[in-house]
């Protein structure tokens, strides 16, 4: 019967996401965006043409690394605080309340899935067709890393919205972790190498790396896209100095851990809070 | 069938409810009233393993309603602030509910039916009125037909016609011998439904008990009206003498207060004026002047 009313959960969630203004236009902007990012490449003559896969998928990298974590701290949010009135109603059902949880976040998460499947996808086969195969790896990459950050999104906004009871609040609150994690941690980080002055940051700069999910998610991709180039100082260090294989364990791991940590976190504290 | 036992609840500083003994009976219409913030919605959730008691224990035939969903399965819930998914339909919403509560196939449309909802089932939700929202959320909380149902506020915010509507519908409920808990801010409303009111203030029971028992512990008086054109001054004073108070005579039509079991005596005490009376109606207390004088500073009491 769990699997049954979580199946059901999920199935309710995907559907009321995808029918709200947010999945829809959140999904129609990436997908637009995507394909003109696709359509960049310019040729000798001046004339539009189509990008391969990897220079699209490094194109697309940081567009897609901000925007699936603001949705999922958007959706997970505004899911977990009350917002709408039918959370309670929900839980006064004969079901668990992990049986709520999970159904919540998988079909939210299905849901920035299906924005990332079409902006993805429709970037995909334009490229695909126009240009060719080659580089596919890569870009399935950035989609798999982009659809990873929008789910540790989605498990940081749940628990946004357990904490804080009011829908707006939550959001509001969601809206700043976006923020914090998008712009203010590297400015920080920056800041904190010109005080250092070091010229060669130290394994304090790369380990910071694992402490921002979207710098972490990133740094894979841009390693997986053989973009070293385009590495931050902390990213540079961390593959330069241990090596590949240790960096990406190391990112790995520190993604798994932002990936796991928040949702049980929210699980943890839903099954005993007051609603 | 709903049981609290020493039940407290608080909210960081502030107790919502405290020390709570009340079992809500089989079969019976209870209703929970009082001031906002008394501590009847925190009762309502209780039973619904939305709040965790902070002292003493909720069980519902027997079984803690937070742990145990198979205790919420005997309980249909119609919250305060209703909310539905965002563009479902009426027929989604309900086949949504009917698959968590395993409630036999068909269910959610003869639920339409009976709440002439069958014509609004393909819908959006979010285009229906009040009391069609009301009508929709009495028709999930049905679903897989519970022993008990647990309504808060069911008619707030509905114009006279819904709110009419929905008393008619809680009342056949009742009929059915289904038990069912409601808050309200309605006296009207509880009058004309309970079989006992519970009155909250600032998260204590003040009073619980059958309207009349309680009016009767609290000695409410009646109300007697009587037309007494011609003999006015002579019936206001025989009424005072046989124990009525606020005693005032208005455009012909005496109006007093009589104490418990005094009616036969001031009724006696004006026909022996001889005069001719008319329109006489005397009016036991209710549900509003029960409230009324549980609110003011009085002895707790449970009948």
């Amino acid at each position: 019967m769990a699997s049954r009313a979580v199946y059901a959960v999920a199935r309710r969630e995907l559907r009321s996401a995808l029918r709200g203004r947010l999945i829809a236009s959140f999904g129609a902007l990436f997908a637009l965006l995507a394909v003109g990012i696709a359509l960049a490449g310019l040729g000798g003559s001046g004339l539009v043409l189509v990008q391969d896969f990897t220079r699209t998928a490094a194109s697309l990298l940081n567009l897609s690394l901000y925007a699936f974590p603001l949705l999922g701290l958007i959706l997970g949010a505004a899911a977990f605080s009350g917002a709408g009135g039918d959370l309670e109603l929900l839980v006064a059902q004969p079901i668990r309340r992990s049986t709520v949880l999970a159904g919540r976040l998988l079909g939210l998460l299905a849901a920035i899935s299906a924005v990332a499947v079409v902006g993805f996808g429709a970037a995909g086969v334009l490229v695909a067709v126009r240009v060719g195969t080659a580089g596919l790896g890569g870009y399935a990459f950035v989609a798999g890393a982009s659809l990873l950050a929008g789910a540790i999104g989605l498990g940081l906004g749940a628990l946004l919205g357990m904490v804080l009871r009011g829908g707006s609040a939550a959001v509001g609150w969601a809206l700043a972790v976006w923020l914090f994690f998008a712009v203010l941690f590297d400015l920080a980080l920056i800041g904190a190498l010109q005080v250092v002055g070091d010229a060669r940051p130290g394994l304090g700069v790369a380990a910071a790396l694992a402490l921002n999910p979207i710098d972490a998610l990133r740094t894979l991709a841009l390693v997986r896209l053989d973009a070293e180039l385009l590495l931050g100082p902390g990213g540079a260090t961390l593959f330069g100095v241990y090596g590949r294989g240790a960096g990406f364990l190391v990112l790995s791991a520190a993604t798994l851990l932002w990936l796991v940590g928040p949702g049980a976190l929210a699980g943890a504290l839903f099954s005993r809070r007051d609603l | 069938m709903i049981r609290y036992a020493r039940f407290g609840k608080r909210y960081g500083r502030v107790d919502a409810v405290r020390d709570l003994d009340l079992d809500v009976r089989e079969g019976e219409i209870l209703a929970l009233i009082g001031p906002n913030g008394s501590g009847k919605t925190t009762c309502l959730k209780a039973a619904l393993g939305l709040v965790r008691p902070t002292t003493g224990t909720v069980t519902v035939a027997g079984l803690d309603p937070f742990r145990r969903p198979d205790a919420r399965s005997r309980l249909g819930y119609l919250p305060q602030r209703l909310g539905f998914p965002e563009a479902a339909s009426a027929l989604e919403v309900v086949r949504f509910h009917a698959t968590l509560r395993r409630a036999p196939a068909g269910a959610a449309e003869e639920l339409l039916e009976r709440f002439g909802l069958s014509a609004a089932a393909g819908r959006r939700t979010d285009t229906f009125s009040g009391g069609m929202r009301q009508r929709l959320g009495l028709a999930v909380a049905l679903l897989d037909d519970p022993a008990a149902l647990v309504l808060d506020e069911p008619s707030a915010a509905l114009d006279p016609s819904a709110s009419l509507a929905v008393r008619d519908v809680l009342r056949d409920l009742g009929g059915e011998g289904r038990t069912i808990v409601f808050a309200s801010h309605d006296l009207a409303e509880v009058g004309a439904l309970a079989d006992r009111v519970a009155v909250f203030v600032d998260g204590e029971l003040r009073a619980l008990g059958a309207p009349r028992e309680l009016a009767a512990g609290l000695e409410l008086p009646s109300r007697l009206r009587l037309g007494v054109s011609g003999v006015a001054a002579a019936a206001a004073e025989a009424a005072r003498r046989a124990g009525a108070a606020s005693v005032t005579v208005t455009s012909g039509v005496l109006s007093c207060e009589i104490p418990p079991g005094g009616e036969a005596g001031v009724v006696e005490a004006l026909g022996a004026l001889g005069a001719p009376f008319e329109e006489l109606s005397v009016v036991e207390p209710g549900v509003e002047d029960v409230y009324r004088a549980v609110l003011r500073p009085a002895p707790r009491l449970v009948a």
